[in-house]
């Protein structure tokens, strides 16, 4: 598991490096308020244009990795990962838009309010699998790929911390039943395929309580 | 009987306690762990600061005999857990010592606060410094000190410490699952207090900065500061 996170993350750093053109941010801007040359709907109608996210079905995009963002965009378009939504939106993005406006919301602050409803035991719970797992289960800390407390260790792994609830148990439910697919070597579908409902609404409630990062380095 | 032992406990281990424990011994522990030890930090953060999730409390400035003797009954089982029974009982007495003097000695940052219904928190600062007399629940402050800022050697801090795990822990002593507090005097405050009394006690002393108490008296130009140790924009920018 270990070894394959390693090449897993040697393969997307390099892939990465590939896309090293400077995004260009104002222009990333003007995407994401939709004015991409296609007349895609804006992301800030549904993420905010500080990518807080309007709703918490939304994911938070502010500060996000850029090159994670960037992938995503063009999973969405080729359908690797399926969104009715984002699909025929990345569709019609050019690569260039992808990387201005993944560019964009990677360099974005929002403000960042936890959800109200917080559960002690739930938390604990939560926290404790994502910081160490379970031996017996299988189960990898998150915070193994993830970054301490699920802060994200970019170019390829998304920042979890912050991250809207809802947003996250979706994702969660969507690995463990297989219709998002666009995981490098299935190892998020491995993962959540051994989490129990209970684990994933946890786990949601846990990242989305701790304090986003401000800023990717 | 019981009183008497408690009593003995605190005035004998703790004095002696103070002087045992090897803070870079602890921060090496409290940073990387050992084998069969996970770092401290991988759940309670950076000097002990937590994640600002509330899943894991905040260890940074605890009074060290409180965290030893935390450390201790996790290991013996009167405050049982699932995560904290397993690695208190691989520690040895001297990295108890050594871990908890290590983060009765740190500072570090608050992250900010969500915004605080006012009605909740004037209801739970009433409990925190006057109790709830009809039902005999004690004030806070009575045993954790001013503003809940601590009661050396044995009564922990509260103010600053994360809602959900405060909330939490009152529901343990409310169900008797933690019993490791001096005479369980926990337990019978925590029953007679509603969900809404915790809810409302553990929000507001969230969100009490403690005063820095090192700070008053060591200046006279004018009152200390109320936020302890740096703002987190010190914290992101250094790490």
């Amino acid at each position: 598991m270990r070894r394959a996170a390693l090449l897993l993350g040697l393969a997307l750093g390099a892939a990465s490096v590939a896309n090293a053109r400077a995004p260009d941010l104002a222009q990333g801007r003007a995407v994401a308020l939709g004015g991409g040359a296609g007349d895609q709907q804006a992301c800030a109608a549904c993420h905010g244009a500080d990518g807080a996210g309007v709703m918490p079905i939304y994911p938070r995009l502010a500060g996000q990795a850029a090159f994670y963002l960037y992938k995503q965009l063009l999973d969405f378009r080729s359908g690797e990962r399926e969104s009715a939504v984002m699909g025929p939106i990345a569709r019609r993005l050019t690569p260039r838009e992808m990387e201005d406006v993944a560019g964009f919301y990677a360099a974005a602050r929002a403000h960042y309010s936890p959800p109200a409803d917080a559960d002690g035991a739930q938390l604990q719970q939560g926290g404790t699998l994502a910081a160490s797992g379970s031996e017996e289960r299988g189960i990898p800390p998150c915070a193994n790929c993830h970054g301490q407390a699920g802060r994200g260790m970019p170019p390829s792994f998304p920042y979890l911390a912050g991250q809207s609830k809802d947003y996250l148990a979706g994702q969660l439910a969507a690995f463990r039943n297989g219709s998002r697919r666009n995981d490098p070597l299935d190892v998020m579908r491995r993962i959540a395929g051994q989490l129990d409902t209970s684990d994933v609404s946890a786990l949601a409630a846990y990242f989305a309580h701790v304090y986003p990062p401000a800023r990717i380095q | 009987m019981r009183l008497a032992f408690a009593l003995l406990y605190l005035l004998a281990v703790s004095p002696a306690y103070a002087e045992q424990g090897d803070r870079m011994k602890g921060a090496a522990l409290a940073d990387q762990g050992r084998n069969g030890v996970p770092a401290c930090r991988s759940c309670h953060g950076d000097k002990g600061i937590g994640d600002g999730s509330g899943a894991f409390p905040r260890l940074t400035g605890q009074l060290g005999f409180y965290l030893y003797k935390q450390l201790k009954d996790f290991a013996a089982g009167t405050r049982p857990s699932p995560v904290m029974s397993p690695i208190a009982s691989a520690l040895s007495d001297r990295e108890m010592q050594d871990v908890a003097a290590y983060y009765s000695a740190v500072q570090g940052p608050f992250f900010p606060l969500p915004i605080l219904d006012a009605k909740l928190a004037q209801r739970g600062g009433m409990i925190s410094a006057a109790g709830i007399p009809e039902r005999n629940v004690p004030a806070c402050i009575a045993c954790h000190g001013p503003a809940a800022s601590g009661m050396q050697p044995s009564f922990p801090y509260l103010a600053g410490q994360y809602a959900p795990y405060l909330e939490y822990q009152l529901d343990q002593f409310r169900l008797n699952r933690r019993q490791n507090s001096p005479l369980n005097v926990m337990n019978d405050i925590a029953a007679r207090m509603t969900e809404e009394d915790m809810r409302a006690v553990s929000e507001y002393l969230a969100a009490v900065r403690p005063p820095d108490l090192s700070r008053i008296g060591a200046s006279s130009t004018g009152p200390a500061s109320p936020y302890a140790g740096a703002p987190l924009a010190t914290y992101q920018s250094t790490r």
